[in-house]
């Protein structure tokens, strides 16, 4: 779910090995470009032409399998349903690899070749940076599927929006900003902080660590490890001696399966409320969920939520891919589902495919999804929705707050340069 | 106290990891960049035998056969090949097997972490302070374990044979030493001790695809710094590398602590080419 998340771990991790892996990229990229999807043109008034980036190998596979199958789950259903005014869904689907510059091949290839009428997905930070500059010089819409910082801006200039990028994502901001002063009031004032030691927590607990202090609390920690670390032990003694009310763990990936893995057994767990950012993600639940009961979480969607939008999706995405086993994420539920039913709406309102129509129409559009009421803020084109305060146990993410509609900041902490 | 305590299981279970990597270094001269998949291995047998009910302790068992089976495999259809061939050979040869093996497990299993329970999930009060008890079995094997490897080096005539082999192959031979049974006997002990570690840190660290990788890494830097020449070596390194990391961790923080135990490394390299326990450099 969060953007940058896995990125630079992945980075870290046996540079000379990432080396010749890379090799690997070009005859890759030149077999995709011999059989891709089949051609066609943009124009052609039966058709919705979605390009699907999504990173369904590398280390964002998790992420983009979800993104490929909530995308394709609501494409079947409109299409079903007679399609956009009698116009037909139709999925681009392209892996990106988890790479930033497998993506930017791709996304060429669905603009230059496929003719897409519109751009969704990408998995990391990165991902969705090497995407941005293709989708602004072709004048396509791009909707990124993954929350974290806001890359709607325009380029060169932090304070204008950039007409044709969409970010379906919450931000941090809009993520903490309430979700935080809860915990404080529920659980106490005393916080300690434990990240991995690279851009994305560090600028994540920035964000957290502000929330905490605005709103009386203290924070008795802020420390960040190496993500190779192998043993917390010396850490989790820290922990243990600080006696914090909550512990926010912004432990990427494997970091925080280990973490959680060696806390556990020290019992942190029942010494003091556990909660964290991008540590018990739908995409680590296989291997934490049962550990995690009672660690509290905040994000845009859960299974849980309810609702009739969101029942009708549940039961379709389980009947549409049944050896599915973990909860049903956010990133196939609000990244992907969530963001083909947006474009629906936004090509109804267009009566058109064109891409600058469909960005204008995208714009100020409002809807309901599974994951609840969603408004593309016209202001900074990033998605004004709810997000839930929500509490891990029997085998999924139990709602148990509703912390209201948010809204980003203007551009707040855009990393498009 | 809790200090020493981590920092005694952080170096046993380096030690642990790394044995295998300094017997089939030390005794065949490859060196094995598999060595972090056997361990991989390993811990993917428990999670599967201990999802299907096998309890524990057995799956333990099972990991380490299953481990050494994989190492035989290595022996039979890498590593004997490339005998005595200087170079990389046997370093991309084995990189190579690395990889495959990664990537089969992510073909099979997925790239996510996979979920196993520890056996034990209570602490014991230990000198007015809770410490996990799974640690504390941990540290308890660990010792075992390498004691075994210890006696069996100095103290048997298998032990002796291998020391001779590891000096000087060809004269063991002319002794009447058969080196070739005695190096795939050596690679398989191995690979086998991997895969027991790697069934039993399973419950206290993520096992994915890529879990061999950071010990691996870690367990190159115990054999530089510990050396080959004493089967105290691995011991000697494993303290270093994991004992004084966890203690400056807590003084010091995790990434300052890194920076120095590399730092260590390299002056232990510099100035004891050898190893710690070695005879210093000529």
């Amino acid at each position: 779910m969060w953007q940058a998340a896995f990125e630079e771990e992945e980075s870290m991790r046996g540079h000379a090995a990432r080396a010749l892996v890379g090799l690997g990229i070009l005859p890759a990229a030149m077999f995709g470009a011999g059989c891709g999807g089949e051609r066609g043109s943009s124009g052609e008034q039966g058709t919705l032409k979605i390009g699907v980036l999504a990173p369904v190998t590398g280390f964002m596979a998790g992420h983009g399998q979800g993104i490929r199958d909530g995308a394709r789950l609501a494409a079947d259903e409109i299409n079903r349903q007679g399609g956009i005014d009698g116009r037909k869904v139709e999925l681009v689907v392209v892996d990106g690899k988890s790479d930033p510059a497998t993506n930017t091949e791709k996304a060429k290839e669905l603009v230059g070749r496929d003719h897409v009428n519109v751009l969704i997905g990408t998995g990391s930070s990165a991902e969705t940076l090497a995407v941005v500059p293709i989708a602004t010089q072709n004048k396509i819409p791009f909707v990124y599927a993954l929350d974290g910082e806001v890359k709607t801006c325009a380029p060169g200039r932090g304070d204008a929006v950039n007409p044709y990028v969409f970010a379906s994502g919450p931000t941090p901001e809009m993520l903490l900003g309430s979700f935080l002063p809860d915990m404080l009031t529920r659980f106490g004032k005393r916080v300690y902080f434990v990240g991995s030691d690279y851009v994305f927590p560090r600028s994540l607990n920035a964000v957290a660590t502000a929330v905490v202090r605005k709103n009386g609390g203290q924070v008795l920690g802020d420390n960040y490890l190496p993500t190779e670390t192998t043993d917390y032990a010396p850490e989790i003694r820290k922990v243990l001696a600080a006696k914090p009310d909550v512990l926010f763990l912004t432990l990427p990936g494997s970091a925080g399966i280990t973490f959680v893995k060696q806390a556990r057994q020290f019992g942190v767990f029942s010494k003091m409320t556990v909660t964290g950012s991008a540590t018990f993600d739908t995409e680590a639940y296989s291997a934490i969920g049962k550990l995690s009961t009672g660690v509290y979480v905040v994000n845009r969607y859960s299974e849980e939520l309810g609702g009739d939008r969101n029942e009708r999706f549940v039961e379709a995405y389980r009947k549409a891919y049944p050896s599915f086993q973990y909860p049903v994420g956010p990133t196939a539920a609000a990244g992907s589902y969530g963001v083909v039913y947006a474009l629906k709406a936004a090509v109804e309102k267009a009566k058109s495919v064109d891409g600058d129509a469909v960005a204008k129409a995208l714009s100020g559009l409002s809807l309901d999804l599974p994951q609840g009421r969603v408004t593309i803020n016209p202001k900074n084109h990033v998605f004004d929705q709810t997000v839930y305060e929500m509490r891990i146990g029997g085998g999924n993410y139990q709602v148990v707050k509703d912390l209201g509609m948010q809204e980003h900041p203007g551009f707040e902490g855009c990393s498009v340069k | 106290m809790q200090l020493a305590l981590n920092a005694l299981t952080a170096t046993s279970v380096l030690a642990l990891v790394a044995v295998g990597l300094y017997i089939v270094y030390g005794l065949v001269g490859v060196i094995n960049m598999a060595h972090g998949e056997m361990l991989t291995i390993g811990a993917y047998t428990a999670v599967v035998l201990v999802g299907a009910n096998v309890p524990f302790w057995l799956a333990i068992v099972a990991a380490t056969a299953v481990s050494a089976l994989v190492g035989l495999a290595l022996e039979a259809g890498v590593l004997r090949y490339l005998y005595g061939i200087p170079g990389l050979a046997t370093l991309l040869a084995t990189w190579g097997v690395s990889i495959a093996l990664q990537q089969a497990l992510r073909l099979h299993f997925g790239p996510s972490g996979q979920y196993i329970d520890a056996p034990l999930n209570s602490t014991v009060q230990l000198f007015g302070e809770a410490y996990p008890a799974y640690r504390l079995v941990l540290l308890g094997i660990a010792v075992c374990v390498l004691g075994g490897v210890v006696y069996t080096l100095t103290r048997t005539t298998v032990g002796i044979e291998i020391r001779a082999t590891m000096d000087d192959r060809q004269k063991a031979e002319l002794m009447g030493i058969d080196t070739r049974r005695l190096l795939r006997g050596a690679v398989v002990a191995g690979t086998a001790i991997a895969g027991l570690a790697g069934a039993l840190i399973a419950p206290i660290t993520a096992v994915t695809p890529l879990m061999g990788l950071d010990y691996v890494v870690q367990s190159f830097l115990v054999v530089m710094v510990g050396g080959v020449e004493t089967v105290l070596a691995p011991i000697a390194g494993a303290t270093l590398v994991g004992g004084i990391g966890s203690i400056a961790t807590n003084a010091v923080g995790a990434t300052w602590a890194q920076i120095m135990i590399l730092l260590l490394v390299a002056l232990s390299v510099y100035f004891r080419p050898n190893g710690l326990v070695g005879r210093p450099a000529q």
